[in-house]
């Protein structure tokens, strides 16, 4: 019989079995898609979150790809076993400090730092941690000063609602997408891809870029420090500027997330220091050249010593919270920028202008745990500040400042033109990064 | 609970299949039955009160009005035309009207009076106050029917259009109910349902969630002020964000539809293509058709519509279209919307009118679509502007300022800079520039109505083409391989996408 050209309006044309076959076909595949993805993720747990009997941790623990989901796995790393000591912060934290030096003796400490974490994420993760750690002793808080005054963050695109630290997420949603879904999938794929080269690894970026313990250590950036500075760290200044001259007041939200993870760390009897990650020397000057409404942030500087006195007098029988400054022009922190075309211009104690590397975190941590200083010049790198003797740190970084202008004249006067370029062109475009350094 | 979640896809919409499919074998009500509670489960689960534990006072709230609606919509259809049953009518109106204005209204009156109010909106009160009022009154015009309360409680809480419409129609739904249209034909409308959803998921999260990380990034920069937003941003912004309100409530209504299919049940159809419209009045019968439908029909024509002369119509109309900007919210940015569009629909009868009288040929079509597209978009930003009036943060100066910002910018009057350099960018030239290539897809492809013409995805939608099928054309789904092969590339791209939470922008509203 002649097939019909037209079909009747009520949506009842063609043969059953066509459609049965088309059904039954997508959602064959679509079941078959979920299993796989939730088999691998099951044995990979490649997020720290999707842990089953069948997991092979002995495998793929050394190998996890957690880089895109690091909200995600460094919440699912904080759970995975009873932790000594954390450190808390954004990408400054996760880059220095160093969770596996010798000094930290038997302890279990892991680096809990988040790219573009902000205080308020750092005090959900507090939150976080007193649910599912009863022995934590001690956290590190690194803070941004920039943090204190940008009331937004970046929490929103960079993964914290989709991960467990998100207070008010959907408990069922979340643990079906850590099992089923695409992003422990890639991350899978990355971490069995990494698994398999491990025995012949001969680069870093063989490997994946944070180790067991959630230290950033590898597969940073690959670019001269002059120009990853050029091109992103004095933009990033330019930006923090930008804002900061529309809007300097402290974030109230911010605010009460200090006070927050302060009280809540007190109450538990946990040891909390705080740290003021370094930026480079070149960056630091970006501020005063550029006309900062406070380039010496004495008014955020001002709001942490408060909160911290505040949370002191208000908890007599816990250990003091104290207070390390290591953001000046410090030697350490004037570390030579060498111009481009000179040998790799890798510099020895930072990745880029806002990030120190390990070599810097060794000397912070010494500093800050009171351990035995190798080199001559970290002996004096950092500062305790307070309420009283923060006016005078004020006035020491103005005079660091003045310093490394003379000390440092080329490099200064390379930063000084750059800034001058990007305030006077608005509209042409530079080059972009490469994808691998860390927001700060 | 939103479509675009793991826990709908993969747990909720699967069981709530499997036991309807059992359970309808046995009884009919009983299957009707199972479906309420997935319903109240769907609805429940979600809390609109993140800050406080889960209560189940917002099922109780939304059962409760089920109830009440039911039993004075019996007595208003047994007292239809009657003075009794007019004032029962009035009683049964004012009563839904100040449960929903008290939920979406009295905080923001409080604030006004210095006042700090926090009241939390139920969800979807906005959706089932509507097409629960729209039901007495047709109780008391003798449109209704004796329904059985199983059914009515579907008809208002059945799951796929509970939070953000369609709009539906007692009778549209009703009639489906008893007429039992899920046993005929249960893999057609298996298979049609199924390719709605996912074409629906594939709009909401490969298109709308990626040009949303632009608008909002631009937005967010021009309502904190912080600098003059440029020419091109502020055109990037406007157009990605009609992007992604476009996808975003395309392919939620799809994903209503393509729901409501798999049951064997039909929704009305509430998007064709509104950026193809070629005037105003055509752009609001093809943008939420289905509030437009409820507004015109229950406050448009209630007011006097068009028949009591020039004036009065233009008034009615501005009423309508700012009541409408109201319901989505209560302030500045929403009003200025909803005037404007009043204003544009006044403007294109007045246009009707004159080149009627002057026997003049209407505008060429391309340049038509993209004069309605332009009004359109303006209209939008003070839209979106909206999202910064509204929440816990949320303040009317910022709304004004990211409207004027944004506006400015569009227009000149911050100069003509092109795209600004790294110091100052929120939003990579080139990803802005992929975002808006997805106008030409909305200008130039069918959409999904069209292409599943020929098995009716909806209700209605021969009132675009007359009722006429027509001939077969390539490019209309069928249950073939190529069409298989399509379907599955288009759930592959889009589980590769499907990684983040996002709710759709209607389900605030």
């Amino acid at each position: 019989m002649a097939r019909p050209s037209t079909i009747h309006r009520s949506g009842l044309a063609g043969s059953q079995k066509a459609f049965r076959r088309f059904f039954i076909g997508i959602v064959g595949c679509f079941t078959f898609v979920m299993a796989t993805f939730s088999f691998i993720n099951t044995w990979v747990n490649p997020l720290w979150v999707s842990h089953a009997p069948w997991t092979n941790d002995a495998k793929f623990s050394d190998h996890r790809q957690i880089y895109r989901n690091l909200r995600t796995a460094k919440a699912g790393l904080a759970r995975s076993k009873q932790w000594d000591v954390a450190f808390l912060g954004s990408s400054r934290v996760a880059i220095a400090l160093d969770p596996a030096l010798k000094q930290w003796g038997d302890q279990k400490v892991v680096n809990l730092g988040l790219s573009g974490g902000s205080l308020n994420e750092q005090s959900a993760f507090v939150d976080y941690l007193s649910e599912h750690q009863q022995h934590l002793k001690t956290i590190f808080l690194g803070i941004d000063l920039t943090d204190l005054t940008e009331p937004n963050d970046m929490a929103k695109n960079a993964g914290f609602y989709e991960s467990p630290l998100n207070p008010a997420g959907d408990v069922v949603e979340r643990e079906v997408r850590y099992v089923a879904g695409i992003s422990s999938f890639l991350a899978s794929v990355n971490t069995i891809k990494s698994a398999g080269k491990a025995a012949t690894a001969t680069k870093e970026s063989d490997m994946p870029p944070y180790t067991p313990l959630g230290h950033w250590l590898r597969n940073r950036s690959v670019r001269p420090a002059r120009d990853i500075i050029l091109t992103d760290s004095i933009p990033h200044a330019i930006r923090m500027i930008r804002q900061r001259k529309s809007k300097l007041e402290i974030s109230p939200k911010k605010r009460a997330a200090l006070v927050h993870i302060l009280s809540s760390c007190l109450e538990r009897n946990v040891e909390v220091k705080i740290l003021l990650p370094p930026n480079h020397s070149a960056y630091l000057s970006v501020f005063f050249l550029n006309q900062d409404p406070d380039p010496t942030f004495s008014g955020v500087r001002k709001a942490i010593v408060e909160e911290v006195a505040a949370a002191n007098a208000a908890h007599p029988s816990s250990k003091p919270v104290v207070v390390w400054d290591f953001i000046d022009f410090h030697p350490l922190n004037s570390e030579t920028i060498p111009p481009v075309g000179v040998g790799d211009g890798k510099l020895h104690y930072w990745a880029d202008g806002t990030h120190g590397l390990e070599t810097l975190g060794n000397v912070m941590l010494a500093r800050m745990n009171d351990w035995q200083i190798e080199s001559k010049q970290g002996a004096d790198y950092g500062t305790v500040i307070n309420v009283q003797n923060l006016p005078a740190r004020l006035a020491d970084i103005q005079i660091q400042y003045e310093r490394y202008q003379t000390q440092h004249h080329e490099e200064f006067k390379f930063v000084a033109e750059s800034v001058s370029h990007y305030a006077d062109d608005k509209t042409k475009p530079k080059d972009e990064d490469d994808g691998q350094n860390p927001p700060p | 609970m939103i479509f675009n979640s793991y826990t709908y896809l993969l747990i909720f919409l699967p069981l709530a299949l499997l036991g309807f499919s059992i359970i309808a074998r046995h009884g009919l009500r009983a299957g009707f039955g199972w479906l309420v509670v997935m319903s109240l489960v769907f609805y429940g689960w979600w809390n609109p009160d993140a800050s406080k534990p889960w209560s189940p006072f917002y099922v109780a709230l939304i059962l409760g009005s089920c109830v009440g609606n039911y039993f004075f919509g019996r007595y208003i259809s047994g007292h239809k035309h009657t003075p009794i049953g007019k004032k029962i009518l009035t009683v049964g109106v004012v009563a839904n009207l100040g449960l929903l204005g008290y939920y979406k209204y009295a905080g923001f009156l409080a604030g006004l009076m210095g006042v700090e109010l926090h009241i939390v909106l139920p969800l979807a009160i906005s959706f089932f106050t509507f097409l629960q009022i729209a039901y007495l009154v047709d109780a008391f015009r003798g449109e209704t029917e004796e329904y059985h309360f199983t059914d009515y409680l579907l008809f208002v809480t059945f799951f796929p259009h509970l939070i953000a419409g369609p709009l539906v129609h007692h009778k549209e739904m009703l009639p489906q109910f008893t007429k039992q249209t899920w046993r005929n034909h249960k893999w057609t409308n298996l298979s049609v349902g199924l390719t709605t959803l996912v074409l629906g998921l594939f709009k909401k999260v490969v298109i709308a969630d990626n040009a949303a990380v632009i608008a909002n990034a631009i937005f967010g920069l021009a309502a904190r002020d912080e600098r003059a937003i440029t020419i091109l941003e502020g055109w990037a912004a406007v157009t990605t964000y009609a992007i992604q309100l476009y996808f975003d409530f395309s392919g939620y209504s799809d994903m209503a539809i393509g729901s409501a299919r798999l049951f064997g049940i039909r929704f009305p159809l509430n998007f064709h293509s509104p950026y193809k419209a070629v005037s105003v009045v055509e752009f609001w019968r093809r943008w939420h058709m289905t509030l437009s439908r409820f507004l015109r029909d229950y406050l448009y024509f209630p007011l006097g519509g068009n028949r009591k002369g020039k004036a009065r119509r233009y008034l009615n109309l501005m009423l309508t279209m700012v009541l409408g900007g109201i319901w989505h919210g209560a302030g500045f940015a929403f009003l200025l919307w909803g005037f404007l569009h009043g204003l544009y629909l006044c403007l294109n009868h007045a246009w009707a009118a004159f080149r009627k009288k002057h026997n003049l040929a209407p505008l060429p079509k391309p340049l038509a679509i993209a004069l309605t597209f332009l009004a359109v978009l303006i209209a939008w930003v003070p839209f979106k502007a909206g999202s910064f009036e509204h929440g816990t943060s949320g303040s009317t100066a910022q709304a004004i300022t990211a409207t004027k910002n944004i506006l400015a910018a569009m227009f000149g009057f911050n100069g003509f800079h092109g795209w600004p350099d790294n110091s100052a960018y929120v939003a990579k030239d080139a990803h802005a520039f992929r975002a808006c290539l997805w106008l030409f897809v909305i200008w130039l492809a069918p959409n999904t109505q069209e292409f599943l013409r020929r098995y009716s995805p909806a209700l209605d939608v021969g009132a675009f083409d007359g009722n006429r099928v027509g001939p077969r054309r390539w490019w209309q789904w069928r249950p073939t391989g190529m069409w298989f092969a399509f379907t599955l590339i288009l759930l592959i791209i889009t589980i590769a996408q499907f990684d983040k939470v996002s709710e759709f922008i209607y389900f605030q509203f």
